[in-house]
């Protein structure tokens, strides 16, 4: 059933099962699984059926520290959330990604992959997509694989509308925004939503889930910790902090003797034990074959710097045997406390809740990632006598990273994690392994901002895989 | 003296190791018969 807020803050439900807030794949996925298992559930979004202004002001506010994307524009807030401009790529974690890193305090799970295997193929059902092939090793000896990846076509809004209509157990309000969250201390006893009019009205549940995204999941929190003086989350939980991005960048140019998919496209990465002997986090690279004349120009350029290389690069690439490359790279960001989610505190929402103020920063050891992983992989090339790779120069030079509006980058992968991390104690974390709240017993987090660690994969495949552990747990709680 | 001046030393030419060390691990540069020209990673007998 719908019920749009704007037009009746009456209605509601008197009290569900479960009320979850924010309907993107995340907040979608624990609701409808959650309905069709029978039990009664208030679906909360903030914006409407589309897009609006007004919704995506509530998402605005600043960033200090690195260059990076408006942060109203870098999510959506509408049913289906941000799933309704993704590119769609779906990676799973890999097992090293949960596990400890030696050099890395903070970069683990207290969960294995084990934990979320068992929701692959549902997950894979919700995003229908094909499981990511396995990751082929192309060359153990330099710890060079090729990364399987799928591509989600869904939108979670327009996918999941009719059954969320459908759903005897589901009642979807639509421009009901979180404005406020009571607890006693110990459960939270109802939240209140409020339309874009200031008309409110409390929203009752025995359990309820925060699937509001990878920013708002902490800014909610610390606002309804600052109402509660300090009695929603437990104090000594380091909320909004450990916040993570993927950082993405052009890093170079490639004449590869690398048969190319039919995509032109190859996903490669380093296995775990070379990244072991390394000490270094997870990094990929897009490998993207250039058009005709890109490789004649990169084969020119070679020519003049190095005319033997040149000339060997030339006669592969008349016989297709080499051709030109572009080398993108993204990857694994170190949680650390200083990125962080912070209350603006001279900015304020239409409801008067503070906006989001971002700290974010990459650090040499983010680049230490990156050049360790870049410089394995060119050692790969060189010795193997695949090719040979031009690096951007801001890569390995004192530079530091590059301002991605100048370059024309990405600059990050939109990629929100972290703020809400999961740990096994309430010192290093937010909320618990099963996603509880440290602090009260009958509140939850979905989604990425739960991460305590981020890889280099796309997020939103684990989103879904934790959207249904979650479920499944919430059911038999 | 002698053995504090010759400790210093130790200690002087044992951190230069451990430097040194540490750049040829991390620099792409630095491994043998390898050099960058223009942005170009190459090998002797590239140019």
């Amino acid at each position: 059933m719908h019920i749009d807020f704007s037009l009746s803050v009456n209605g509601l439900p008197k009290i569900a099962d479960f009320c979850v807030v924010g309907s993107g794949p995340a907040g979608m996925t624990v609701a409808l699984e959650l309905g069709d298992y029978g039990r009664s559930v208030i679906l909360l979004e903030g914006g409407g059926l589309h897009q609006s202004d007004e919704s995506q002001d509530i998402y605005k506010g600043d960033v200090i520290g690195d260059p990076y994307f408006e942060l109203d524009s870098a999510r959506l807030r509408y049913l289906g959330g941000t799933s309704g401009h993704w590119d769609g790529h779906c990676v799973p974690l890999g097992e090293s990604d949960f596990q400890k890193k030696e050099g890395f305090e903070n970069a683990h799970w207290p969960i294995e992959k084990k934990g979320l295997d068992p929701f692959l193929k549902k997950a894979l059902s919700i995003l229908d997509i094909r499981q990511p092939q396995d990751d082929i090793v192309l060359d153990q000896e330099f710890g060079i694989k090729e990364i399987g990846i799928s591509y989600s076509q869904v939108r979670f809004g327009e996918k999941y509308r009719e059954r969320l209509n459908a759903s005897k157990h589901v009642t979807y309000v639509t421009n009901a925004n979180l404005t406020g969250l009571k607890t006693d201390g110990q459960r939270v006893v109802s939240v209140t939503a409020t339309n874009f009019f200031g008309q409110s009205a409390n929203v009752k549940a025995k359990h309820f889930i925060l699937a509001m995204g990878g920013i708002e999941n902490s800014r909610m929190l610390l606002w309804s910790n600052h109402q509660t003086k300090g009695k929603c989350v437990d104090p000594r939980a380091p909320l909004g902090h450990y916040w993570m991005e993927h950082p993405s960048f052009r890093v170079g140019h490639a004449l590869v003797q690398l048969e190319m998919a039919k995509t032109k496209m190859r996903l490669v990465g380093l296995t775990d034990a070379v990244k072991r002997k390394l000490s270094t986090l997870d990094c990929r690279f897009w490998v993207r074959e250039l058009p005709r004349e890109g490789t004649q120009a990169l084969v020119r350029d070679l020519l003049c710097v190095a005319p033997k290389a040149g000339a060997w690069a030339a006669s592969r690439v008349g016989k297709n045997l080499v051709c030109g490359t572009t080398l993108f790279a993204d990857w694994e960001q170190e949680p650390i406390w200083d990125n962080h989610v912070k209350l603006s505190e001279t900015k304020r929402d239409r409801f008067g809740i503070p906006l989001t103020e971002l700290h974010w920063k990459k650090t040499d050891r983010d680049l230490a990632t990156l050049r360790k992983s870049l410089s394995q992989f060119n050692d790969y090339v060189m010795a193997r006598n695949l090719g040979r790779i031009k690096f951007t120069n801001w890569v390995f030079s004192n530079d530091g990273f590059p301002d991605y509006r100048v370059t024309n980058d990405s600059g990050a992968g939109y990629h929100h994690m972290g703020g809400t991390r999961m740990a096994d104690t309430v010192k290093n974390g937010v909320v618990d392994s099963n996603c509880r709240v440290f602090g009260q017993e009958n509140l939850y987090i979905a989604g990425s901002s739960v991460f305590p660690s981020g890889g280099s994969a796309n997020p939103t495949l684990t989103i879904v895989q934790l959207a249904l552990r979650l479920s499944e747990h919430l059911r038999n709680s | 003296m002698c053995s504090r001046r010759g400790f210093l030393i130790g200690a002087l030419l044992l951190s230069q190791m451990v430097l040194l060390t540490r750049i040829s691990g991390n620099a792409h540069s630095s491994r043998s018969g390898r050099f960058i020209k223009q942005g170009w990673v190459l090998q002797t007998g590239d140019v």
